[in-house]
């Protein structure tokens, strides 16, 4: 699924995969910049921090 | 049937990549023990920064659009007191699509290196109580949510 944070300074679009599977496939037709899994910072909660203080 | 269920919170898909009948049954199993609320295996999640823009996707590519609005709450005291949890937050959403709109609670904490999620659905008057312990430091977030399933 794309998450579109449309109200955090500028307005990060996330993808989320979710699979049983071990092996994980990301589709082709969206452009990937970094994988933030264990980035802290790009969490829903350290947004939610980062949207109150700007 | 897949594309009636896109975009629900519990939608999951039990696929043939399995290493037999099993293994598959295993996998539904562990889906089913998830909703009710009991332990499971893992399942992997990744997340990832999308550069730029998303243009539409392909056409066939079945998609199911949503709002969310996601709002924090003040950690209750007693799970602060619970000192193996490390890292809790606390938080209602709001989930809407074509007019019609489910609320969840959703609790996430690390207990050692492992991440745990509880969620559970909840009331529109439940949704409104707990908004009263909305958190201080925290600013609701609205999502834009695009689900679609995509398989090689």
């Amino acid at each position: 699924m794309l998450d579109h944070y449309v109200d955090v300074p500028g307005k990060p679009i996330v993808l989320r995969v979710e699979t049983n599977n071990e092996v994980v496939e990301l589709p082709p037709f969206i452009s990937i910049e970094k994988e933030i899994t264990d980035i802290g910072s790009y969490s829903s909660a350290s947004l939610a921090l980062l949207k109150r203080i700007t | 049937m897949r594309e009636a269920y896109l975009g629900h919170h519990k939608f999951f898909i039990v696929d043939n990549t399995t290493s037999g009948f099993e293994e598959k049954m295993k996998k539904g199993i562990g889906l089913i023990s998830s909703v009710i609320g009991l332990p499971t295996d893992r399942r992997i999640f990744r997340k990832y920064l999308v550069a730029g823009e998303v243009g539409e996707l392909p056409e066939d590519v079945k998609t199911e659009k949503m709002k969310i609005l996601e709002t924090y709450l003040n950690v209750p005291a007693d799970e602060l007191a619970d000192r193996k949890k490390q890292n809790i937050t606390v938080c209602v959403r709001q989930r809407s699509k074509q007019g019609a709109t489910v609320y969840n609670y959703e609790k996430r904490y690390m207990v050692g290196h492992e991440r745990i999620q509880e969620m559970r659905q909840i009331t529109a008057k439940d949704y409104i109580d707990l908004l009263k312990n909305k958190s201080d430091y925290r600013a609701p977030l609205l999502k834009e949510r695009t689900c679609f399933v995509f398989q090689t």
